[in-house]
């Protein structure tokens, strides 16, 4: 279970998240809606630990835990390493580091007591690439780099496939992918959460991913707060009479 | 009164150190004679080296680049026997030295080599049946010294025509004192697909601090050099300065890769020059990661129509050390085209400064050239300058020029860190990230062990 | 020689437009030192050269307080025999952490005209963005190519291009100077 209690997220001296609450367990996929400033982004920099998202620490009561160790002044590689995994809005682009080598050296930083060859690791990543719908020529292109937006945020599904986390949070893995590209992602993860057990929190930009992904619980985020919780009902309210309405 | 017998000056001082013929630390004009009688060279070369020497005498030192106050041209010896640099034993090899051998890879004949220590290494098979192949075609690959007396007509009429001895001070000293380098001539039309190296052909003793290497592309040949190696060098010897001259004729093509790791006791100052004439292809790959001071601008001078000119540098400057370097691209015909680019990488107070000269001439229409230069600054204590001049006079050209200046960004640190790779192994993937397009022009053995060798120095795993 | 000394204070904003065309200097240096932290500068260069004028004009940039930003943009013009000479420095010195410089210049050069740039970077700190970009040449191509595509002449194509050349940076000044400055560009070309 990915546990996180009255969480408080400022950028700088600017506080954006107050008191957010999240309960996420395996098999489980949660979705945030909210409009644009709500700070959806801040809610995934923050739990990954993003240099500039700093969780306010003095607060009561505050609890930051995965699988029940606890989270808080964990370096980012150790949170991915208890299976934590952020898709980007923005992923970054890294010259001369090849998808493959970069999710071999992380495979073996995450998972250091499995051996796998080389060749076999190579058909798991083509393998992954194809279910997103992308040619097997990025695993040797250079990281993100010269991806459209959309290739980008397949190329991070991808990675999930091939890393095997357990909480993975997709920061608004909706905006920039068309609606074909939607249907096959949404698909994915869905497949990948019935396969894996895997959590899921799916921050979105538009709702019509949630059509696709179904989600089990529903959190609506305005002005840094959740406001409700809900079902997929929340989601048609809103499409109907938008954020105004809660 | 002290009695001071001739007989014990003799035998009391002497018979503690084996006799040695070399020259005595400094530079006269009877060392440069000397050095002459020693090679049994022709007249004319002794004239080209005396010379040369007053021309050394009359130049200044130049006024920008690294530091070199501190040198003391007196201190040296310009010419050291072959046979006294084997008087290393294994033992007396630094630690840092014998660790980066092993962590590279580098086997155990090669080792013994590089540190002076071995006699000679099996390179000598190697180099023989290379040469068969090599005759076969027509091609001549011998060092120089051998070249001034098996094909003094040929050396006559390119020696110091690319790189005159006024040209600076340093050309001057090597001009005047030169041993050893490479002499290459590909005849027309053939091409020579496997790599030459420098050390195939030399051993040890010859691995000198003032080579002289001439390379002679005839039109449509292709060759491609490689010189040094990713393994330190440990040298006593503080000062290097060799003379590159190469001639690429109409439609050849030559690349000239060097790795260069001298021990950072070195000052390494180097002259480059290639002359591309007509749709020539001339490329530089340089890669510098050691020696104290370098001072190398490995330059193409595109002198034919459709003349290409392609400059890869690559520097790392460690504590202690500055890597002044850069290219140079002169546009002397139509239609010409140069690609400069330079990756540097500063750390632990290291200095990296690009100098770079892109020159257009008037005439030179229709030419193109982009220059890109990135540095990386590991670390608040590390220096990093670009200092690329631009010089055009001819209104029809495409010219470009881009710098960057960072530290590694935190974002792409953090996008490491969150697939469960540590901070100090991004730091490396990102830094070998950074060299690639570099790197894979390199030879593929010189890819892996460089990118080792990054490894090693940015876990300061090195000394 | 005219020498320009600039200073610019903790969290001061300043933006010094140079506007040469044909003038009379034919030397001009401009030093400019950001002290204080948050100080921003913006240096603007509109160069328009014809005949045998000529100009040196170099720029020297110095960060040395932390969170300092720089931008020093210059676009010339330059036909005949006129000559353009820049040295353009950018100096980020240690403890100036986060500090932001960036140097560019764009200069089109028609007949025998000439161009020298030097855009220097010297880097003492390594928590800071620095960069810079230069060309020099011909219009580009595929603009000129474009308009010609609709009709216009190789001549009025180039016109066109360098009317709007200097348009970018014109925009970066006060607006208040950029009428004035618009004028002045559109009655020299």
């Amino acid at each position: 279970m990915l546990q996180i209690k009255n969480f408080y997220i400022s950028i700088g001296k600017k506080e954006i998240l107050r008191g957010i609450n999240l309960q996420i367990k395996k098999g489980e996929i949660h979705a945030i809606m909210g409009p644009n400033g709500a700070g959806k982004t801040t809610l995934a920099m923050g739990i990954m630990g993003s240099p500039g998202y700093n969780i306010k620490s003095q607060i009561s009561n505050l609890k930051y835990q995965i699988d029940g160790e606890d989270m808080f002044n964990k370096l980012p590689e150790e949170k991915a390493r208890k299976g934590l995994f952020v898709s980007f809005q923005q992923p970054v682009e890294i010259t001369g580091v090849s998808v493959l080598s970069f999710l071999r050296t992380a495979y073996k930083a995450l998972h250091p007591n499995e051996k796998i060859a080389l060749s076999v690791f190579k058909e798991e990543v083509k393998k992954a690439l194809k279910a997103v719908a992308l040619s097997e020529d990025f695993m040797l292109r250079s990281l993100n780099e010269g991806f459209s937006g959309g290739e980008k945020k397949r190329a991070e599904i991808a990675q999930l496939l091939v890393l095997h986390p357990k909480f993975v949070i997709l920061d608004e893995i909706d905006s920039g992918l068309d609606v074909d590209s939607l249907k096959i992602v949404a698909a994915v993860i869905r497949d990948a959460v019935k396969k894996y057990k895997i959590g899921i929190l799916v921050i979105t930009h538009y709702q019509r991913i949630l059509h696709y992904l179904r989600p089990d619980y529903v959190h609506v985020l305005i002005d840094g707060k959740i406001k409700k919780s809900g079902g997929m009902s929340l989601v048609r309210v809103i499409e109907k009479d938008g954020y105004a309405a809660i | 009164m002290q009695q001071f017998s001739l007989s014990n000056y003799e035998f009391g001082f002497h018979d503690k150190i084996k006799p040695v013929f070399s020259t005595k630390k400094g530079l006269s004009e009877n060392v440069v004679n000397e050095i002459s009688a020693m090679k049994k060279e022709p007249e004319w070369m002794r004239q080209i080296r005396i010379r040369a020497l007053s021309l050394f005498y009359a130049k200044k030192l130049p006024m920008w680049g690294g530091d070199l106050t501190k040198f003391n041209f007196d201190d040296i010896f310009y010419y050291v026997k072959p046979m006294d640099k084997q008087g290393r034993t294994w033992d007396e090899v630094p630690a840092e030295i014998k660790n980066t051998f092993d962590k590279i890879g580098i086997p155990e004949a090669e080792k013994k080599f590089l540190s002076g220590v071995g006699a000679q290494y099996d390179s000598e098979v190697v180099y023989h049946s290379i040469s068969k192949m090599l005759e076969k075609k027509g091609v001549i690959f011998v060092d120089t010294d051998t070249a001034v007396q098996k094909y003094p007509e040929l050396v006559k009429k390119y020696f110091s025509t690319i790189i005159p001895a006024a040209d600076n001070k340093f050309a001057a000293l090597n001009t005047a004192v030169w041993s050893g380098g490479s002499f290459i001539y590909v005849p027309k039309g053939v091409r020579v697909e496997l790599p030459l190296q420098a050390y195939f052909r030399i051993n040890a003793k010859n691995m000198g601090q003032f080579e002289r290497t001439l390379i002679i592309a005839d039109e449509g040949s292709y060759v491609h050099y490689v010189e040094g190696c990713t393994a330190p060098i440990y040298t006593t010897d503080s000062l290097h300065s060799a003379v590159v001259e190469i001639l690429v004729k109409k439609g050849a093509r030559v690349r000239y890769t060097t790795i260069q790791n001298w021990s950072k006791n070195v000052y390494n100052l180097v002259t480059k020059r290639m002359f591309v004439e007509e749709e020539g292809f001339g490329e530089w790959i340089d890669a510098n990661l050691g020696s104290q001071l370098t001072m190398k601008y490995p330059s193409v001078y595109l002198k034919g129509r459709k003349a290409r000119g392609e400059i890869l540098s690559l520097a790392f400057a460690g504590a202690g050390q500055h890597q002044d370097a850069g290219g140079k691209a002169i546009h002397l015909a139509p239609e010409t085209s140069s690609v400069i680019t330079s990756k540097s990488i500063s750390k632990d107070g290291g200095r990296t400064s690009y100098r770079g000269l892109l020159k257009v001439v008037k005439g030179a229409k229709n030419s193109k050239s982009t220059v890109r230069c990135d540095a990386l600054i590991l670390d608040p204590k590390s220096r990093s300058d670009t200092y690329p001049t631009m010089d055009i006079s001819e209104e029809r050209v495409t010219i470009g020029h881009e710098a960057s200046v960072s530290k590694i960004g935190e974002d792409q640190l953090f996008y490491f860190q969150s697939r469960g790779i540590s901070q100090a192994q991004a730091e490396v993937m990102i830094v070998n990230g950074f060299v690639e397009p570099i790197v894979r022009e390199l030879p593929m053995e010189y890819a892996v062990e460089l990118n080792r060798l990054i490894q090693l120095e940015m876990t300061g795993a090195v000394g | 020689m005219k020498n320009i000394k600039i200073v610019v204070k903790k969290n001061e904003e300043k933006v010094v437009p140079f506007v040469w065309i044909n003038g009379s200097e034919n030397e001009v240096s401009v030093d400019a030192r950001l002290v204080g932290e948050g100080a921003s500068l913006k240096i603007v260069g509109i160069f328009l050269g014809t005949d045998s004028s000529s100009i040196i004009f170099n720029t020297s940039v110095v960060h040395e307080a932390p969170n300092t930003k720089s931008l020093t943009t210059l676009r010339g013009v330059f036909r005949n025999r006129a000559i353009f000479n820049n040295d353009g420095m950018v100096r980020i010195n240690k403890g100036a952490k986060g500090a932001d410089g960036f140097f560019a210049s764009k200069i089109l050069l028609f007949d025998d005209a000439k161009g020298r740039s030097v855009p220097s970077l010297e880097i003492d700190e390594n928590e800071l963005k620095a960069g810079h970009a230069s060309t020099v040449g011909r219009p580009d191509e595929n603009q000129l190519f474009y308009l010609r595509s609709r009709g216009l002449s190789e001549k009025e194509a180039e016109q066109l291009i360098v009317t709007g050349f200097f348009e970018p940076i014109v925009r970066l000044l006060a607006p208040s100077e950029q009428k004035d400055i618009r004028k002045r560009i559109e009655g020299n070309l």
